[in-house]
């Protein structure tokens, strides 16, 4: 057995007893009542509310696709997704104020009650939750695949892939019945210090094996200059595609159901707002270390070529760091992995509980049942996860990767939602589904390239998007004013 | 006089909250400002830009402008919601 072996394992054991004990530790006597379970009775404060987003929207990608990112396209990966994500956080101090009042006045917990209080008819209702469950199901499938190929890698296939996605499935599932958003929250800490400690250590080391950051930059710069241009290799950040990144991720990260439902369950307004202003401080530090690792791996590893790319930083670790971190560094990308595994599946159970169950099949039903059948849904959904990731259909993994602006398309009608704007129901579901529609036109290629103008398809798409939107507040101002 | 007294004391709070409005635009007008400083300094990220404390300088000033935007952040949070 190898030493990165081995503290791996032996790391694995005490993170995951850890998990346990705090997500046990986490179970209130009043677990009870459905605010309680789903939203941890309204009452995450400053430090669990920072570190339970960071968590949750920090997945296993921060740890490997920053890194194979950052050898693929270059530094200029690091500003584009440290800008976007601070443009991202200003919607928890504006929009994540407005959404826990509104949430907390009418008992609200899921988006679809939020977008329901705003517009009559099931239609929208229905249009939000199909959308976000068929958008956030193959990303959660795709934890339990990337953790299972992880440990598998990680232990020398002493781990077959199905046995490390299932006991870590497992795991999660259960400390989340136990104590739902409570020990989610609270495990997020733990999972949230791991990987800041362990990716800041596995930065250091790799600067420190490479030369340090000032030669190996220099040197790097006079053989791949790309490396360091704002275009990238290849040309890959024109102008364009640079704006719509910019414009993508503050669109769709507060709409990710597992971010929004943590806006309902802040404490109050202020520890939404000081996780507003920490975030873009934590994006800005952490993000560049993982994309220089991936761009300094052309120094060690220059022939990688498309996904073996994602397999950088482990290998930059294996030849530059000392056994044990490369071991606990990925015990911190699984960490990663489970952070965002166990938010979504609590996300998505409360969205069926409560959207589906107690609004089309049991009506009457009790806050304690509605708990216990949130805790079956996430069984449920961590099952089907697994199914999907031990046999993942094609079309499943073309839907996670269209599953940020496929979620972004949602913001409009959200922010209409919480800011009163004035348009009729049906404005707002064809505005949704138009939407989908020309990102599914360009996704199948039904669509020419040339009608993207060289932007992401998420600009067109939010234009068609925001005109229907338009023209119907237009019409019913006119309108207004007529009589 | 008392219905005068209540137009001027409803002056008032409409001058404070437009005072109150505009700082909070200016705010937003801070964050629109940051994109287009970022879309700028992006496209004049030249090919084999000058390297300083070992990043390229395009990359410095982007970090430069993550700071303003933390500023920003700051100035919203503070504004009443």
């Amino acid at each position: 057995m190898t030493t990165t072996m081995f503290v791996a394992l032996v790391g694995l054991a005490v993170y995951g007893i850890a998990l346990i004990w705090l997500g046990c530790n986490s179970r209130t006597p009043a677990l009870g009542s459905a605010d309680d379970y789903f939203l941890a009775d309204r009452k995450l404060r400053s430090t669990l509310l920072f570190f339970t987003l960071i968590a949750t929207n920090f997945s296993a990608f921060f740890f490997l696709g920053f890194a194979g990112a950052g050898y693929r396209i270059g530094l200029a990966y690091y500003p584009m997704m440290a800008l976007g994500t601070g443009l991202a956080a200003l919607s928890f101090g504006t929009l994540g104020c407005r959404v826990r009042a509104i949430s907390l006045e009418h008992g609200l917990i899921t988006p679809s009650e939020l977008i329901g209080q705003w517009l009559p008819g099931e239609a929208i209702r229905l249009v939000v939750f199909v959308v976000m469950t068929l958008f956030t199901l193959p990303y959660l499938a795709l934890q339990p695949l990337g953790a299972g190929y992880l440990l598998e890698t990680l232990t020398n296939g002493a781990i077959p892939f199905p046995v490390g996605a299932i006991v870590l499935t497992v795991a999660i599932v259960v400390y989340v019945v136990g104590g739902g958003m409570n020990a989610v929250a609270k495990t997020d800490v733990l999972q949230g210090v791991l990987m800041f400690a362990l990716m800041l250590l596995a930065f250091v080391a790799v600067a420190h094996g490479v030369g340090g950051l000032t030669q190996v930059n220099q040197m790097l710069q006079q053989e791949q200059p790309q490396l360091f241009s704002g275009a990238g290799l290849n040309n890959f950040f024109t102008p364009r595609i640079w704006f719509s990144y910019l414009l993508l991720w503050p669109l769709c990260l507060p709409m990710f159901p597992q971010m929004l439902m943590r806006f309902f369950a802040a404490e109050d307004d202020r520890s939404l707002k000081q996780s507003m202003v920490l975030y873009p401080i934590v994006a800005g530090v952490l993000f560049v270390c993982p994309v220089l690792i991936g761009v300094w791996g052309h120094v060690a590893f220059p022939d990688l070529i498309g996904r073996a790319a994602d397999q950088i930083m482990p290998l930059m670790l294996g030849r530059f760091a000392p056994a044990w971190l490369t071991g606990l560094v990925m015990v911190g990308a699984l960490a990663a992995f489970m952070s965002t595994l166990d938010s979504q599946l609590l996300a998505l159970s409360s969205m069926f509980t409560r959207d589906v169950y107690r609004r089309y099949l049991r009506p009457e039903a009790s806050l304690g049942e509605q708990v216990r059948v949130g805790q079956m849904a996430v069984v449920a959904l961590a099952v089907a996860g697994l199914c999907i990731a031990l046999r993942p259909p094609d079309a499943i993994l073309t839907l996670a990767t269209h599953a940020f602006s496929g979620l972004a398309i949602l913001f409009p009608v959200m922010v209409g939602a919480v800011y009163g704007l004035r348009c009729s129901a049906l404005a707002a579901v064809l505005s949704v589904l138009c939407g989908e529609l020309v990102l599914l036109g360009f996704a199948l290629q039904w669509l020419p390239e040339q009608f993207a103008a060289g932007f992401l398809p998420l600009v067109p798409a939010l234009t068609v998007s925001l005109m229907i939107l338009g023209l119907d507040s237009a019409l019913l101002a006119l309108r207004r004013t007529a009589h | 006089m008392k219905g005068g007294l209540a137009t001027d004391e409803d002056g008032a709070m409409a001058g404070m909250f437009m005072v109150r409005l505009s700082a909070r635009n200016r705010r937003w007008i801070a964050v629109i400002g940051v994109c287009v400083a970022a879309l700028v300094i992006h496209r004049w990220a030249a090919l084999g830009a000058s390297l300083w404390l070992g990043l390229p300088v395009w990359v410095l000033a982007l970090i430069v402008l993550q700071a303003l935007l933390t500023l920003t952040a700051a100035l919203l949070a503070r504004s009443s919601r």
